[in-house]
């Protein structure tokens, strides 16, 4: 009896935190999936976005309700000026032009956490909010990992109702499955970019505000957090909006459980032996194309 | 007759490398036009220069007179240009009806279903496989949801990027027979082919293109019937498009 509530303890905690993991890969594999670009500052949006959480947490005892859609918006507005000013200038099919935008995504990264450590410093910090624990029946669950879980589903949950069923996230993935049929449709590609770049970082943004309940952060998280996302994507596939969220989960599960019966250290380690052997076995990810955006 | 097309010594490549040279040509609105070339000749650059895929390094291009300049392709294809670009640019994991709706995004419903019963009309086969994933088409379908999608644009004048490669010399027949069709109820199309027989049956006129320059242009028939051009490009040439 006893054992069967570890288990199913052990589950839940781990679906949970695969929403939340799901969560900080979204952007990243939204702007990958339309792109072809690896956004690598993609982390430091998320620290950038808790550490302001943690300000505005510091200045008016304001919680994830307000950080969220402050944070949402500024980011909206910073990817957008991003495209603008950075990306939309690097021609994608001119020679290494991937290269390009990988540099161009690597300095920006540099340059973000620099100024994040001028105004927040090093020390890890978070946000004390959602610190209750919420029983469910006989079990019992942090209310932070509840919630930003919660949340986090609701997201991804939304971000395919848009892809999938709107006009909108159709010409999106239009313009995903072949840019030139998009433009030979008389789809302004460019605006389509520009559109998903800005929704990709404004989703970092958005769970850098909430996850900061649940992870503490400092100004030079942002790489290990790119990785992590990383990781995630492409192991339900690059740009696959399926795959990642089954990916989320597996990962979820399998640290929770890891580490409870391993200790911390080694669950890293599976996880890691585990994205290898995805990589080699099935490259394209967990489902391939099924799924794709 | 009007010019629909008109190329004034355009000229465009790749990383300072000059691929086609200042061509000029010019197409008639109804006209039915072919260019053939080898493989490798520049065809497809010189179709990234028409459609503003590629930035020109000297000359202009016309459509109706007016110069399209920088305009990016959307503008253009918005502008009345339908293009079939090599490698047909489909959107693999959307059905086929996904695919077609997207040429006419910008329509109304009502206009969005009578320019989808046209497709149909033309195309019968599109019908039964409307709600397929173009990645799960054969490469004759696959041509066809192309050709179907830039007409959903509604275009005056149709740019197709050697719509034969690779299909069965059955469906090349098929194919060239829709074409055919719509040339005849008034479109302007314009065809380049390595395919030289296909395409030359098909036009009006024919230009031949060499290494990035225009050698020759003439009647269709008669590029057809001189036995060096359709020797050097048609190769293996089968009675295909005879039907
Ligand atoms: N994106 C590119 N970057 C650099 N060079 C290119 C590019 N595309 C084509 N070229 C070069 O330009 C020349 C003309 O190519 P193009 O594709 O226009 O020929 P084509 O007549 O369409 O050939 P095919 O019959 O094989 O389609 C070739 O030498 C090719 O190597
Ligand atoms: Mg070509």
């Amino acid at each position: 009896m006893l054992q069967l509530q570890t288990y199913l303890l052990l589950l839940l905690t781990g679906i949970m935190w695969g929403g939340v993991y799901l969560l900080m890969a979204s952007g990243l594999n939204l702007i990958y999936g339309v792109m072809k670009v690896v956004n690598l500052a993609h982390g430091d949006f998320i620290v950038v976005a808790g550490l302001l959480a943690v300000s505005l947490y510091g200045a008016f005892r304001a919680g994830p309700a307000l950080a969220i859609p402050v944070a949402t918006l500024l980011f909206l507005l910073v990817g957008g000026l991003i495209y603008r000013g950075l990306l939309a200038r690097v021609e994608t099919t001119a020679p290494q032009g991937e290269l390009r935008t990988l540099l161009i995504t690597f300095g920006l990264s540099s340059i973000i956490s620099n100024i994040a450590l001028l105004i927040w410093g090093g020390q890890y910090q978070s946000v004390p909010f959602f610190q209750s624990a919420v029983h469910l029946g006989a079990l019992f669950f942090p209310e932070s990992l509840l919630v930003s879980s919660l949340l986090a589903f609701a997201l991804a949950f939304a971000v395919q109702l848009w892809l999938t069923r709107t006009r909108s996230g159709r010409l999106v993935r239009a313009t995903a499955q072949s840019e030139l049929g998009a433009a030979s449709c008389g789809l302004n590609t460019g605006r389509i970019r520009l559109l998903t770049f800005a929704l990709g970082a404004a989703m970092a943004g958005a769970a850098g505000a909430l996850t900061v309940v649940l992870i503490p952060v400092q100004a030079a998280s942002g790489g290990f957090m790119t990785v992590q996302a990383f990781t995630l994507i492409a192991l339900g596939g690059l740009g696959n909006y399926l795959g990642a969220l089954l990916a989320a989960i597996l990962l979820g599960v399998i640290e929770v459980s890891s580490s409870y019966f391993l200790g911390a250290s080694a669950a890293s380690a599976v996880i890691y032996v585990i994205f290898i052997l995805v990589l080699i076995v099935r490259p394209q990810g967990l489902l391939g194309q099924r799924g794709r955006i | 007759m009007p010019e629909l097309l008109q190329l004034q010594q355009v000229s465009g490549g790749y990383h300072g490398r000059t691929v086609v040279h200042e061509v000029s040509l010019s197409i008639a609105e109804g006209e039915a036009v072919a260019a053939v070339g080898a493989n490798g000749a520049g065809k497809t650059t010189l179709l990234r220069l028409i459609m503003g895929q590629l930035p020109p390094s000297g000359g202009q291009v016309f459509l109706a007179g007016h110069d399209l300049g920088r305009l990016p392709t959307f503008e253009r294809v918005r502008l009345g240009i339908g293009y079939v670009p090599e490698g047909r640019a489909l959107f693999p994991e959307m059905t086929v009806e996904e695919n077609l709706e997207i040429g006419a995004y910008r329509a109304s419903r009502t206009e969005l279903r009578q320019r989808l019963a046209y497709i149909y009309q033309i195309f019968p086969r599109l019908q039964r496989l409307r709600q397929t994933r173009c990645r799960l088409l054969s490469g004759g379908e696959q041509q066809m949801v192309t050709v179907g999608r830039a007409l959903m644009t509604q275009p005056r004048l149709l740019i197709l990027d050697e719509p034969s490669t690779g299909l069965a010399p059955r469906v090349v027949g098929e194919l060239y027979q829709a074409l055919r069709a719509l040339h005849a109820s008034g479109l302007t199309v314009f065809v380049v082919e390595q395919n030289a027989y296909a395409a030359l049956r098909f036009a009006q006129r024919g230009y031949v293109f060499e290494d990035g320059h225009i050698t020759r242009v003439a009647p269709a028939s008669e590029l057809l019937h001189d036995p060096r051009l359709v020797e050097s490009y048609v190769g293996r040439a089968s009675p295909m498009a005879s039907s």
